[in-house]
């Protein structure tokens, strides 16, 4: 697939998709715009609802059958499931590492190889998630390792 | 709730070290004693090795912390070989864990223990750090490919 970034002035960015027919390549890049351009609904502690941008997200962890969603300033709640978030935001780098958390792969700061085959990941927000041991072999072949 | 699961997560990693080295104990008192024609073992000396062990991996715990960061590695890391030491073939021949045995005997457990010492060391930090490099080299490429 031949990729062109034109720069060219105007008030909003176009994405313009040119093939011969819409295969399987062209619904992948169809579905990776959509899924990164849909927003989020999610509310604060005031019940404020905010749309937020599937890139703003941290991580996400399901706790008492609440969601929630950690941005590097504010913990948010939202009506999805986890599973659902998953099958949304899996194709923008979204990765399952735990039963109840799920983290955005662009987030990470670094991750470190622990005993047992875990992974310690620490986000932006310098916080620190472990990737159980049954997830970890699945990031690692996420990440081409 | 949250110290008692904090607790609980510490005991079970305490307990998960403690549980290797007491296994490794009782393999290399077992070769010993079927050396020395024994098929028996001494509880006495088995309470012992249980509560050696889980001191050594509860001091072990504050001195290599899991979900803190690592301060002092170096220092630690000498406290830690010192401490395996004293507590390993140093309470094994006050304890007479292995006696009687031939001196040749001795040596070889000494010799094994110091290569299970080694292999430890080379897990945590050379073969772990390896990994978290091409974890975090991969990680790179993946954020930058996106």
């Amino acid at each position: 697939m031949k990729i062109t970034v034109e720069h060219r002035e105007g008030k909003e960015n176009e994405v313009i998709l040119r093939c011969r027919e819409v295969d399987e390549e062209m619904l992948w890049v169809l579905s990776l715009l959509h899924s990164g351009m849909q927003k989020l609904c999610v509310w604060d502690d005031n019940k404020a609802a905010v749309l937020l941008s599937p890139g703003e997200m941290v991580y996400c962890e399901s706790v008492e059958e609440r969601t929630f969603v950690y941005t590097a300033s504010a913990v948010l709640q939202t009506a999805l499931s986890l599973a659902e978030l998953e099958g949304r935001y899996a194709q923008i780098g979204y990765f399952r590492i735990g039963k109840g958390t799920l983290i955005n792969l662009h987030r990470i700061r670094r991750l470190k190889s622990e005993r047992g085959g875990r992974i310690e990941a620490t986000v932006e927000t310098g916080e620190k998630l472990l990737v159980s041991r049954h997830y970890a072999p699945l990031l690692r072949e996420r990440l081409g390792l | 709730m949250k110290k008692f699961v904090l607790f609980y997560r510490w005991g079970m990693e305490v307990k998960y070290n403690m549980g290797l080295y007491f296994a490794g104990l009782v393999f290399m008192k077992a070769i010993s004693d079927a050396v020395a024609g024994r098929f028996a073992m001494d509880t006495l000396i088995l309470v012992e090795m249980f509560a050696v062990t889980m001191l050594f991996s509860m001091v072990e715990s504050g001195l290599f912390p899991r979900h803190r960061e690592q301060k002092n590695l170096t220092r630690n890391t000498v406290i830690w070989v010192c401490l395996a030491h004293v507590s390993f073939p140093g309470v094994a021949v006050a304890g007479k864990w292995f006696a009687p045995t031939a001196n040749w005997m001795y040596a070889v457990l000494l010799i094994t223990f110091e290569l299970s010492l080694l292999a430890m060391w080379f897990g945590f930090h050379v073969a772990l750090k390896w990994d978290t490099h091409c974890l975090n080299e991969k990680l790179k490429e993946y954020q930058e490919k996106a």
